[in-house]
């Protein structure tokens, strides 16, 4: 199986993240940090492009979240911005870790 | 291979640790949960805001609903029936404070700990022994009964006949209410737009119903009448009686609290009588004080369980007070009444207060137009006015609340009038959120025939408290209000409003306008029906301020066939004064019958001696008052204690050289007694107040705790009592009896005076304030100790979710009665024009939104907290409406 370089893994991560994250279910998102990472070409571009993936899927929500937001700005993230913080930092790091299971996964099978 | 191994297994494990529910807010599955941006508490940010335009379709609407919503969030409803008012108004509650009427129904069932787990347990286990659902249940069924023109048993003096058709109608509207709310709570879950308090605490609200409205009247009622006043004075006796004898502890325990205070103020004024029906057959019988030995060390446990059990939503030892009043015609610049109120009540996030308008134009032709301030949970006006009427409320400070102690036998029987009886048990589960789910826990509660059973150590007290005994009307009186088409209605209508009792002041656009104790008050009465207290003899006055007897053969109790109903309650109508003034103060001298009866924990003169004060200074220098007069007394900061007690620490300290107390002493005398917040002096007197009371008081207990076997008390609840020695009662000491043995400290072989303590007092307060603040007196200002303290539920976790902690001015005892801890206050202040009620002013601290992502979170707290008001107007149709941000149409579905 020919493996991925980075951009071709985060493009892939974050478009599974984005579909998936319509279920709201946010759990199922490490299904897209898992494929990711199964087609990356190394274990450090699984781990980025699945921190990256995860953390714009989450992030390209939030945007759309203050896109629509019907009160201001200033209330609404300065009140939430701590929230926001962890939960992109959370998200990226469910990322990382599922990619990696991802890669781990593909590595073993190659072996076998 | 080993390598990817070990990756694999140590990815998948982390992964693991994220995905796996944990218990906590902050664990990792609960933060993602959170914060998924679709699914997290983002949801709550999008009901922020009502659409400036929308449409929305409500099955079960008799007809469209036009809603406006103003320029701080405050609504206004035009309908054309009550029953739509209701519904909608149901919807506007939940959309804008699900979460604060969910708490509160949950707190009033004993089920917060279902949700929060075991930090709210033992609140759970206090509330369903004080049973305020029990309560509510039976207003219920009072309710219901009455519908079917069925007596009420424990009110036979009541004619149901007369509001049958009322107790349908109100059944009808709580039904309505509750369907508003359930259309929210669906429409929130399906968008995923719950409040985000639900989210993190990780459930979802259930259906409302027409019982979790009553729930939230009695949440109110007991705030205002449960006291455990009577157990605290009981462990002040039992000491005082094992130190020095039945005959001299009763002397000193009313030193301390005098049945008549020394210094008062009364709210029927010394030239007025007030009116009031009596029924003549009610004869008194001379009363034996006996006292039976109770354990004291059983009820300072009980009580100090009680206040660790009590929530900040409901403080037992009452920090509530309020202050209204009403100028007619003849004294104001309208020659129209004026009437003013600000109840005192917790300042909270969100507020207590949900304020409203409301038109309804049925097609029979009736037109109401009403404004004011309800309590989210409940659909109905509770303080404010209609085109024709207005009313404000402040607290009696009524006593519905007895403690009975028995004999028990080895048995676990109690002896009630001769024989031993069985306590009636009732088993409840509580549920008890955990790590893996809930924990479910069987508690007992034991009932005697007065009432639940408190009990710590061994030591029992049954609790006969109106909230849980007895159902009661006073929604049906409140939708009755809003009838009342005069005055002379109104007061009609008050007789239908039993508990909390509350002091009514009211006006109408006709210029009538006066003032009733309004409530129903427990007759104690002996097994043959003679009345227990009798005002002729005050020391009968103590039955209702201590636990009764309950195993004595003349146990005396209340007699439901002869309540003190509204109409016997004391009543000012075009009192002569010209104005009525009530601030929980103390109602009328003993020329009123039932004087004892009423209530005993009145608040000091104060406030009620100061407003009076500044209406007849308005009269005697322009012959009449005006709205702007209104405005500055509502705001005033005088502090009456300071003006009469800083002459005599003035006296106190003369010929003390000390530079640091000339010093402050200099700073109180150059002082106008004002409690704003850039002065030095109110810090100085506040500290010396609280030291002085300590200095005069604490050590006579102190040794009590020493010498008398059996009687405990400890520091936190000896504090406490300290503090709850009205001030006036010092005061008088220090004017009037200065070389009072209290003055005297018991730990020293000098004998003590008044100028003794008040200097050393003053010395140790200086030593105090320094060690907090420094030496350099300027840097002592008041601001440091007296700022707002508006808290959410979960603002120790989440501070972005309190209000702001800015300066605050007034202080406990002033008009303007910000309480020292800055959790109490003004919870609403209005001021209605009966010349033109487009005129009137109103305000709330805080906002009408409990969503933090809105704008009208606390956009009226600047203005609150500076004395500025908002306009109260009352537009007939919705174009009228200033400044409208949006339009909703609710029509039928």
């Amino acid at each position: 199986m020919k493996k991925l370089g980075f951009l071709p893994c985060l493009l892939i991560t974050l478009i599974i993240g984005v579909i998936l994250e319509f279920t709201k279910i946010w759990q199922l998102l490490v299904i897209a940090g898992i494929i990711g990472g199964f087609l990356a070409k190394n274990a450090k571009t699984a781990a980025l492009s699945g921190f990256l993936g995860l953390l714009f899927t989450w992030g390209v929500f939030f945007l759309a979240n203050y896109m629509k937001l019907p009160c201001s700005f200033t209330i609404a993230f300065s009140n939430l911005s701590m929230f926001l913080g962890i939960g992109l930092i959370l998200i990226s790091l469910l990322g990382l870790f599922s990619a990696l299971i991802g890669y781990f996964s593909a590595a073993l099978i190659e072996k076998q | 291979m080993k390598r990817g191994v070990i990756g694999l297994i140590l990815a998948v494990a982390l992964t693991i640790a994220f995905l796996i529910p944990l218990p906590g807010m902050f664990a990792p599955s609960s933060l993602m949960s959170m914060t998924d941006p679709l699914a997290g508490i983002w949801g709550s940010v999008y009901t922020a805001k009502y659409p400036s335009q929308g449409k929305i379709v409500m099955p079960g609407l008799e007809n469209d609903v036009i809603v406006i919503i103003d320029g701080y969030g405050v609504p206004h409803i035009f309908a054309k029936s009550e029953i739509d008012v209701a519904y909608v108004l149901g919807y506007l509650h939940a959309h804008d404070r699900l979460f604060q009427m969910d708490l509160q129904r949950r707190l009033v069932e004993g089920r917060l700990s279902e949700v929060t787990g075991e930090a709210a347990y033992q609140t759970d286990v206090l509330y369903r022994i004080l049973g305020l659902y029990r309560g509510a249940q039976k207003s219920l069924e009072l309710l219901e009964n009455i519908s079917k023109g069925e007596e009420a048993s424990y009110y036979p003096q009541m004619d149901v006949t007369l509001i049958k058709d009322d107790a349908k109608k109100l059944l009808d509207m709580l039904d309505a209410y509750s369907k508003g709310v359930n259309f929210v709570i669906e429409g929130m879950e399906k968008k995923n737009a719950l409040p985000l308090e639900f989210k993190l605490l990780g459930y979802k609200p259930e259906p409302w119903t027409p019982l979790n409205s009553l729930e939230i009247g009695r949440l109110i009622s007991w705030g205002l009448t449960g006291t455990f006043a009577d157990l605290e004075l009981y462990l002040i006796y039992q000491g005082l009686v094992g130190k020095y004898g039945v005959e001299n502890g009763t002397k000193f325990l009313l030193e301390l609290l005098p049945i008549d205070r020394p210094i008062d103020h009364f709210i029927v004024p010394e030239n007025e009588s007030c009116i009031y029906s009596v029924n003549p057959a009610d004869p008194f019988k001379t009363f034996s004080f006996s006292t039976v030995n109770v354990e004291t060390q059983g009820i300072d446990e009980l009580l100090k369980w009680i206040k660790e059990a009590s929530p900040l939503l409901t403080p037992i030892r009452s920090m509530f007070a309020s202050n209204n009043w009403v100028v007619g015609g003849n004294l104001t610049e309208t020659r129209k009444p004026i009437l003013c109120n600000d109840p005192h009540l917790q300042l909270v996030v969100p507020p207590v207060w949900y304020e409203v308008h409301y038109v309804v134009k049925s097609p029979d032709g009736e037109f109401i137009n009403a404004r004011g301030v309800t309590f989210p949970g409940i659909g109905l006006i509770i303080i404010g006015c209609t085109q024709y009427v207005g009313w404000g409320f402040t607290n009696v400070m009524a006593d519905q609340m007895d403690f009975y102690y028995y004999k028990w036998n080895d048995k676990g029987q109690y002896l009630y009038k001769g024989s031993w009886k069985d306590v009636k048990t009732v088993n409840e589960e509580i549920l008890v959120k955990t790590s893996n789910g809930y924990e479910k826990r069987t508690i007992t509660l034991n009932f005697t025939v007065h009432g639940p059973i408190i009990e710590r150590k061994g030591t029992k007290f049954a609790i006969c408290w109106m909230g849980e005994r007895y159902g009661s009307l006073e929604p049906l009186a409140l939708l009755k209000y809003a009838h009342a088409k005069n005055a002379t209605e109104f007061l009609k209508t008050t007789y239908y409003f039993h508990t909390p009792p509350q002091n009514h002041a009211f006006a109408d656009i006709y210029g009538n306008f006066g003032w009733r104790a309004v409530g129903w008050y427990p007759n104690r009465t002996y097994p043959n029906g003679t009345m227990a207290i009798d005002p002729s003899k005050p020391l009968t006055a103590l039955i209702p301020r201590l636990p009764i007897n309950g195993s004595s053969e003349n146990v005396i109790e209340w007699n439901v066939n002869d309540w003190i109903d509204a109409n016997e309650a004391p009543t000012l109508w075009n009192p002569k004064q010209g104005y009525v003034v009530t601030a929980n103060n103390r109602l009328a001298n003993k020329t009123y019958p039932y004087i004892y009866d009423v209530a005993w924990t009145f608040a000091d003169y104060y406030r009620a001696y100061r407003i009076d004060y500044l209406i007849r200074e308005c009269i005697k220098e322009k012959g009449y008052v005006t709205i702007e007069d209104m405005k500055k007394i509502q705001n005033d900061v005088f502090y009456v204690p300071a003006a009469e007690l800083v002459p005599e620490i003035e006296k106190a300290l003369s010929g003390v050289t000390d530079e640091k107390v000339q010093e402050a002493l200099n700073i109180l005398k150059e002082w106008n007694y004002s409690m704003l917040s850039d002065l030095v002096a109110p810090t100085i007197f506040a500290k010396w107040l609280s030291v002085f009371k300590n200095m005069t008081l604490a050590d006579e207990f102190i040794e009590l705790n020493k010498t008398v076997s059996g009687f405990t008390i400890s520091k936190s609840e000896l504090e406490d009592l300290v503090e709850s020695i009205p001030t006036s009662i010092l005061e008088a000491y220090v004017k009037l009896e200065p070389n009072s043995h209290w003055f005297d400290n018991v730990f020293t072989d000098e004998t003590e005076n008044a100028a003794i303590i008040i200097r050393e007092s003053f010395e140790k307060t200086i030593e105090l304030l320094e060690n907090e603040f420094g030496e350099d007196m300027s840097n002592w200002k008041f601001s440091k100790i007296h700022k707002l303290h508006a808290e959410h539920p979960f603002g120790s976790i989440f501070s972005w979710l309190n209000y702001p902690e800015w300066e605050a001015w007034g202080w406990s005892q002033c008009v303007d009665n910000i309480g020292a801890s800055g959790k109490s206050g003004p919870s609403w202040r209005e001021i209605l024009n009966f010349k033109d009620l487009n005129q009137s002013l109103c305000i709330i601290p805080g906002g009408q939104s409990g969503n933090p992502f809105s704008k009208h979170y606390y956009d009226q707290l600047r203005l609150w907290l500076n004395g500025e008001y908002k306009h109260m107007s009352f537009p007939a149709a919705p174009s009228d409406v200033e400044n409208a941000e949006s339009t909703l149409e609710f029509v039928p579905g």
